[in-house]
């Protein structure tokens, strides 16, 4: 053991003193310059998604007839960056058309069906008799036989609505699911495409396999900036009791907006 | 034979020791210019964080503030005069912010101008704009007094902060389209573009 004298304890313990202030500084540096910052900057992102739920409640559909496609927003001239995207070129047939977006048809509807109207209509799981179990509650544009665009108008809400974040550098998808299926594996919700988002205009959804396209979820963003907002969006249903009168039952659906880095990769296929 | 201890650097022990650093004055010099060092980054510190910290209140006061205003996804012309003079007003007074909001009402796809994300707040010329200001010269703006020479708002670069949010607004003829809220809060000072 090493003994120590009055002159190099005194030594030691000045600089222990100045490494303890070091550590002090650095951690109100770290306190103030990051933390702060972040969770501040989440409460914006937080209150406009939830603004996002509650406007898409008053906004008329007929109001978004004019919101242009993706497809239309791309340069797709011959000598165009975009000449040569598969999903918007002319006579292609397309391929989504279960990520198709054509908001004109929005015209059709009266000035006083809102967004959230359409949408309950499409995700109405009472019209499983016409499609059966598959479709039930699917988010297809339909509701049994009838046209219900409550995909199309979500699809076109969104692409406006989320156009500070598409312009900065973000990507987003939307989409209408079971609370009691968020538990579980994605791919059993998710596999209707019943989802709004930029990306799957994006010639990096483009190349991904179909199977990864049908289950695409915002658990597919392998970013560690994911930000995730569910709003409650029930759904109620005229019903029989079981001593057959008429009852209301309430579906925990839940509007799940789901926001990342557009530089952020993809996870890997496992 | 005389006892030297390693401690000593060769010196006799008890002669001529006058302290742990006044025996070693070569050391003090870059002990002092540590000290120094650390003094500076403390007050260099203390400046940031009081700077932060105003910058904190001023974007906790603006976030509080489009808490008021976003409480529904919808607004009228009504709801946004009230909601502005009862409300918001007071709480920007009580906070010592200046502010501006303006309710752009687009009832349609959202057009933004190449200039849209920098500290500017415009007053648009293309649509029907709803304004509540602490600046009553921007908020007598009328619509009719809006055209190309309206000059824009310009925030300072330092302590400010701008936030969108989408909001349903009145469209005529009963219809509700969408607009956004545009909320701008700053510290006490103005600048408009010449």
């Amino acid at each position: 053991m090493v003994k120590l004298n009055s002159r190099t304890r005194g030594q030691a313990s000045f600089f222990d003193g100045v490494l303890f202030m070091l550590t002090v500084v650095f951690s109100i540096s770290l306190i103030f310059v990051t933390l702060n910052n972040y969770v501040l900057r989440t409460s914006y992102l937080a209150n406009y998604l939830q603004s996002t739920s509650k406007a898409l409640y008053y906004i008329d559909v007929s109001t978004l007839q004019d919101v242009q496609s993706y497809c239309e927003d791309r340069d797709m001239t011959p000598q165009g960056p975009d000449s040569d995207f598969y999903y918007c070129k002319e006579g292609m047939p397309n391929p989504p058309g279960k990520y198709h977006m054509d908001c004109s048809t929005l015209k059709n509807y009266s000035g006083h069906v809102t967004v959230a109207d359409l949408l309950k209509k499409d995700a109405d799981p009472s019209d499983k008799d016409v499609m059966g179990d598959e479709g039930k509650g699917a988010v297809d544009d339909k509701f049994g036989t009838s046209s219900q665009a409550g995909r199309t108008a979500l699809r076109c809400a969104m692409k406006e609505i989320m156009k500070p974040f598409t312009f900065s550098g973000y990507r987003y998808i939307t989409e209408i699911a079971d609370s009691a299926d968020l538990t579980k594996d994605v791919v059993k919700h998710a596999k209707d495409q019943k989802y709004a988002s930029d990306y799957m205009f994006s010639a990096e959804f483009q190349r991904l396999p179909e199977l990864r396209k049908q289950t695409f979820d915002c658990g597919w963003a392998n970013s560690s900036q994911v930000l995730v907002i569910r709003t409650p969006f029930k759904i109620l249903l005229l019903t029989k009791n079981d001593a057959g009168s008429d009852m209301f039952a309430s579906l925990n659906y839940v509007l799940r907006t789901c926001l990342w880095p557009s530089s952020d990769v993809l996870k890997q296929e496992s | 034979m005389q006892k030297i201890s390693p401690s000593s650097m060769g010196k006799p022990e008890g002669r001529g020791f006058i302290g742990p650093l006044g025996d070693d004055i070569p050391a003090i010099f870059p002990i002092i210019a540590g000290i120094l060092i650390f003094i500076t980054a403390l007050a260099f510190i203390d400046q940031q964080r009081a700077e932060r910290d105003r910058y904190l209140h001023v974007r906790s006061a603006t976030l509080r503030m489009s808490y008021i205003l976003t409480e529904r996804g919808y607004m009228s012309e009504e709801q946004f005069v009230d909601k502005c003079t009862n409300l918001v007003k007071p709480f920007a007074a009580g906070n010592a912010i200046n502010f501006t909001v303006i309710l752009k009402k687009y009832c349609g796809p959202i057009r933004y101008r190449e200039d849209e994300n920098l500290k500017i707040l415009r007053i648009s010329d293309e649509v029907y704009d709803q304004v509540c200001s602490s600046d009553e010269s921007i908020e007598t703006t009328t619509p009719q007094d809006r055209g190309a020479d309206v000059e824009p708002i310009e925030v300072p670069s330092q302590n400010s902060v701008i936030l969108s949010y989408p909001m349903a607004v009145d469209c005529g003829e009963g219809t509700r389209g969408l607009g956004m809220l545009i909320v701008g809060g700053w510290e006490p000072r103005i600048v408009r573009r010449s």
